[in-house]
């Protein structure tokens, strides 16, 4: 049995046959609560009955109005005993199949007091029979006190018929879903075929009569619906009727009818829930697009499982660069990347681990600017924070690619592999792609929000030789991309030379400490600082550990410090002995003028 | 920074730029001329150096930032931005400017004109690769305005001669450098890693070494490479200095040992000294009749010049490099090519008058067929090639001189 929606499915779904199953199960059980409630409203008439033979003041024999009761054939002694211990026993079903068998004797069923109140009062009526109205017209209007387990009983009733109610449209839902499948049963095309024969049509059967405006609302669900409830209120029958004198009626039945119309709306709703999901899954699967409201979370999910499984490349446009939560909360760490790196050892959403993971080539292309904002001169403050995320984002990349490397480096002269191979480039992307092993996807936007949508070119496309070629389309277009631009290690260091400059550093100033953090406010630092992020929220005391979700509340040293320890952690790989372009400057301090090794 | 900003720029603030970048070539000159011939710390200081000469207080790299930016605009800017027309009218008018004192003798404003605007890609991409260049002088090379150029010449299918296509040889320098750095320090890597005394490179690893044939050769004659002005649309400071940008790559890479191949065609060489002491001549008023005379004389200081030059250029204890006189017959039919192990350029810039978009990249399988092809010049039979690193200047006079002399005695030698 599989789930309607995917087109393959059969006509009993799992769903179908447990919605199915337990409706049969509440029609039953209905009855058989409201057929046993209804043999005790008799017994409490019969009850009543004898308690007025025996009432000395009724003065029965004179009575003119009772002959015709009397004569009436007794009930059975009921056995529905008014304690809880036996409001469950099966004994009970005796008293159901007793209730069911009464309403073959219609006569026993009108209760005497009823008959009473809706007889003329005699003309020629003695005390007694007086007396014996007011009795009664006061037992009518007074309510005895209602004992536990009779309400009990009552409310358990009135629990299953909601139960019933509820069940009932949302079986007719699922009914109706399986009814419009096609092809779904094997007698559902010979019947469908039946009532299309010309022979039938010739009977003029009445439910051709509707036309195409009837046809509307005789159409298959409306019919299913219909049925269904109909069904539902068969056994609430009986229970409508023994009620019918406890309260005032209308409320009662008001109530049920609230109940009814209640379970309707929520089988609506059920119905509307489950066909927008249907259809945006179908929409999905029809245009692979990732729409969830989370978009990002799911994509970034989705493309880094793609990243660990790829086996050959992986070529994409970034224009946003993630940071890892993870490494957020490794803000209170000493040493953080390492911190970060241990991390990554046991979560496997870092993009450390899904890189280490990955034996792919690694080719990001993204498009930054000169420098901040649209106009030069003053850019603004939220430009500047923007384009400091930006460089961040990047430099935080580089620094893991980096990290991925050196790892492979480590266990490569068994493997003789050639060494990892992951770059960025700086290029002017006008597309936004993102291409792994044959998997293409087009980011079609990504919001502030945290949101994206993101389409999956290659879903729809069957055709093996159609899909590779638009798969080697868009690798060769990142690819062309990614050959014309510069590396990004080239592109930081200038900015932070540029930056450097700008912040009145001397060519021989230490590049670390402080001459790196008026280096990096001078590139927006401050600015981020005061944005609102999506990273991290500014708080005065760190809170790092108590959330769960990717917001870290972070107070702003520990901010800065992050931002400086990523800055820091990309000079010193750049800087290393075995990294340094210029071999000469590894041994010594670093200085503002070495920042020459990349952009030489 | 929309199109009113940009024509703004364009015809005000150009000048400029040209005065910036000359004062940029002015200094590296200086560097070259004064470097040691180990000078190879000097040479990984000249952005520092440069920025320290000619822009202390930051705002050349400003000002270079902007006018980069600005071409950027010019390019990415949509045609139906408003007032784009006028911005791409006075990017054309201050192009004719730039080029008028040299040009304005050959041709006349108006047919100069009208070829700026006919050529304005050309033109584009030409300043834009200026634009990097000062930049990359100020020690901030910027990716985009060269990525943009590579876009642009990928539409128009080639680099215009020139600026582009030196700034490209030096990049082909530039990535074998950083390739082969980074592919010692990952040997490094593996085997401390491994704990390892020595680790045999794979072949698959290994950057081969870059294969040159030239018909300029920067590696010889520094900045004697004159060039006929006919057909540029651009100053001449800007051709200078990306011919510095590709000397000064190329001595980065060669300094520190890195292998190479050095192919000159023997008759290139003679008739660029000859054609180059020509000018040079007829700039500082030599009679036109003693010219041939006056370059038959200066034998010995061209010999001088090329041993210096390649005392600077070349590292002859690395054992890798080779520079080769060829027999024009060997390679027939060949460009200027540079090829490294992933990329490589061609151009056909060779002679005199230079074509237009005469250069492109060479990649994959005619890479690799043209590496087939100049690897096959090892084989060659010793009589047929002459190895110029580590002879003594009286030898290379000995080889060149009679080249040069094959050079004068062309028909057209003194015709201009």
């Amino acid at each position: 049995m599989q789930r309607h929606g995917d087109g393959k499915s059969g006509f009993w779904t799992t769903k179908l046959a447990q919605l199915m199953g337990l409706y049969v199960l509440l029609l039953l059980f209905t009855s058989f609560s409201t057929l046993n409630y209804y043999e005790h409203y008799l017994a409490k008439a019969w009850a009543h009955y004898q308690q007025e033979q025996l009432t000395p003041a009724s003065g029965a024999p004179e009575c003119q109005a009772k002959p015709t009761k009397a004569d009436a054939r007794p009930p059975e002694t009921p056995t529905f005993g008014g304690t809880l211990g036996t409001l469950f026993s099966m004994g009970s079903w005796d008293g159901a199949l007793h209730a069911l068998r009464s309403f073959r004797a219609p006569a026993l069923t009108a209760p005497p007091h009823q008959e009473a109140t809706g007889q003329p009062f005699p003309a020629r009526a003695c005390e007694a029979e007086r007396q014996e109205f007011i009795y009664d017209l006061l037992n009518s209007r007074l309510h005895e006190k209602q004992s536990l387990a009779h309400s009990i009983l009552k409310i358990r009733i009135v629990v299953v018929i909601s139960a019933l109610w509820f069940v009932t449209f949302l079986a007719a839902n699922e009914f109706t879903r399986a009814w419009a499948t096609p092809a779904t049963l094997p007698w559902s095309a010979r019947l469908a075929g039946m009532l299309r024969s010309p022979g039938l049509k010739r009977l003029r059967l009445p439910w051709a009569w509707p036309g195409r405006a009837g046809r509307r609302f005789f159409s298959a669900p409306v019919v299913i619906k219909s049925l269904f409830g109909l069904l539902a209120l068969v056994p609430v029958w009986p229970f409508v009727l023994a009620m019918h004198e406890e309260y005032e009626p209308t409320v009662f039945v008001m109530a049920l009818v609230a109940i009814f119309v209640a379970a309707e709306h929520y089988g609506g709703l059920t119905e509307n829930v489950e066909t927008l999901e249907e259809k945006t899954t179908a929409l999905q699967n029809r245009l692979g697009v990732v729409l969830n409201a989370d978009g990002l979370n799911e994509w970034r999910t989705e493309v880094y499982h793609l990243y660990g499984e790829a086996r050959d490349r992986i070529d994409a446009v970034i224009r946003f660069f993630d940071i890892d939560p993870q490494w957020w909360k490794c803000a209170l760490a000493k040493e953080k990347w390492q911190a970060y790196e241990e991390v990554s050892e046991k979560e496997t959403t870092t993009l450390l681990h899904t890189l280490n993971r990955t034996r792919a080539k690694v080719q990001f292309v993204t498009d930054l600017p000169l420098r901040p904002g649209a106009v030069p001169g003053q850019p603004t403050s939220i430009e500047q924070a923007e384009f400091f995320r930006h460089v961040l984002g990047l430099v935080w990349h580089l620094v893991v690619f980096e990290k991925v490397h050196e790892a492979r480096l480590k266990d490569l002269a068994a493997t003789k592999d050639p060494p990892a191979y992951l770059r960025i480039k700086i290029a002017h992307a006008p597309f936004w792609m993102h291409v792994v092993d044959d998997t293409v996807y087009q980011v079609i936007e990504r919001g502030t929000a945290g949101n994206a949508t993101v389409r999956k070119l290659s879903e729809s496309i069957t055709d093996p030789i159609a899909r590779s070629a638009l798969e080697r389309w868009a690798r060769d277009n990142v690819r062309t991309v990614a050959r014309r631009g510069g590396r990004a290690e080239e592109y930081v260091f200038s900015l932070l030379r540029s930056a450097a400059r700008q912040a009145h550093c001397q060519d021989d100033d230490i590049l670390t400490g402080r001459a790196l953090l008026r280096i990096l406010v001078r590139l927006g630092l401050g600015h981020y600082m005061r944005q609102p992020k999506e990273d991290f929220l500014l708080a005065t005391h760190d809170d790092v550990d108590r959330r769960m979700n990717r917001t870290v509340l972070l107070s702003r040293p520990t901010a800065v410090a992050l931002c400086k320890a990523v800055f820091e952690e990309f000079l010193r790989q750049r800087f290393s002995e075995n990294r340094c372009q210029v071999g000469a400057w590894v041994l010594a301090p670093q200085r503002v003028r070495h920042l020459a090794g990349e952009t030489l | 920074m929309n199109a009113k900003d940009l024509e703004r720029l364009f015809e005000s603030d150009i000048w400029t730029f040209w005065a910036d970048l000359d004062s940029i070539d002015r200094h590296v000159s200086w560097v070259f001329s004064n470097a040691a011939d180990t000078g190879l710390a000097q040479l990984c200081e000249i952005q520092a150096g440069v920025r320290a000469a000619v822009d202390q207080d930051g705002k050349m790299a400003a000002r270079f930032t902007g006018f980069a930016e600005a071409l950027l605009r010019l390019r990415r800017l949509g045609d139906r931005e408003p007032g784009i027309d006028a911005a791409w009218e006075a990017f054309e008018r201050a192009a004719v400017r730039a080029i008028g004192p040299e040009r304005q003798d050959a041709a006349d404003p108006a047919r100069l004109s009208r070829e700026v605007k006919r050529r304005c890609v050309e033109v584009l991409m030409e300043d834009l690769t200026a634009a990097w260049l000062g930049l990359y002088f100020l020690g901030i090379p910027m990716a985009q305005p060269w990525d943009c150029v590579r876009e642009l010449a990928y539409e128009v299918g080639g680099y215009p001669s020139g600026a582009c296509i030196y700034k490209y040889i030096g990049d082909i320098y530039r990535t074998a450098r950083q390739q082969v750095v980074r592919e010692r320090g990952e040997l490094k890597d593996v085997m401390a890693a491994q704990k390892l005394a020595s680790f045999p490179t794979p072949d698959a690893w290994k950057a081969q070494p870059l294969l040159v044939l030239t018909y300029r050769p920067l590696g010889l004659l520094e900045d004697d490479i004159a060039r006929s002005r006919d057909k540029q649309l651009t100053p001449e400071t800007m051709h200078r200095l990306a011919r510095r940008y590709a000397t000064l790559q190329m001595r980065l890479y060669t300094k520190q040992g890195f292998g190479i191949r050095y192919y000159v065609p023997d008759r290139a060489l003679g008739r660029t000294i000859a054609y180059a002491l020509r000018d040079q001549y007829l700039a500082d008023d030599i009679p036109p009749g003693n010219v041939i005379e006056a370059i038959r004389d200066a034998g010995d200081s061209m010999a001088l010049k090329i041993h210096l030059v390649m005392k600077k250029t070349f590292n002859e204890e690395s054992g890798t490099q080779w520079v080769k006189l060829l027999k024009p017959v060997d390679i027939a039919g060949l460009p200027v090519c540079v090829l490294g192990s992933k990329t490589g350029v061609y151009s056909l810039d060779g002679t005199h008058t230079a074509l237009h978009f005469a250069g492109n990249l060479i990649r994959d399988e005619l890479l690799s067929s043209y590496r087939d092809k100049l690897s096959e010049l090892n084989g060659l039979p010793e009589d047929r090639v002459d190895d110029l690193l580590g002879k003594s200047p009286r030898q290379i006079k000995e080889l060149v001189a009679p080249l040069v002399a094959k050079a004068l005695d062309e028909k057209d030698f003194m015709k201009l």
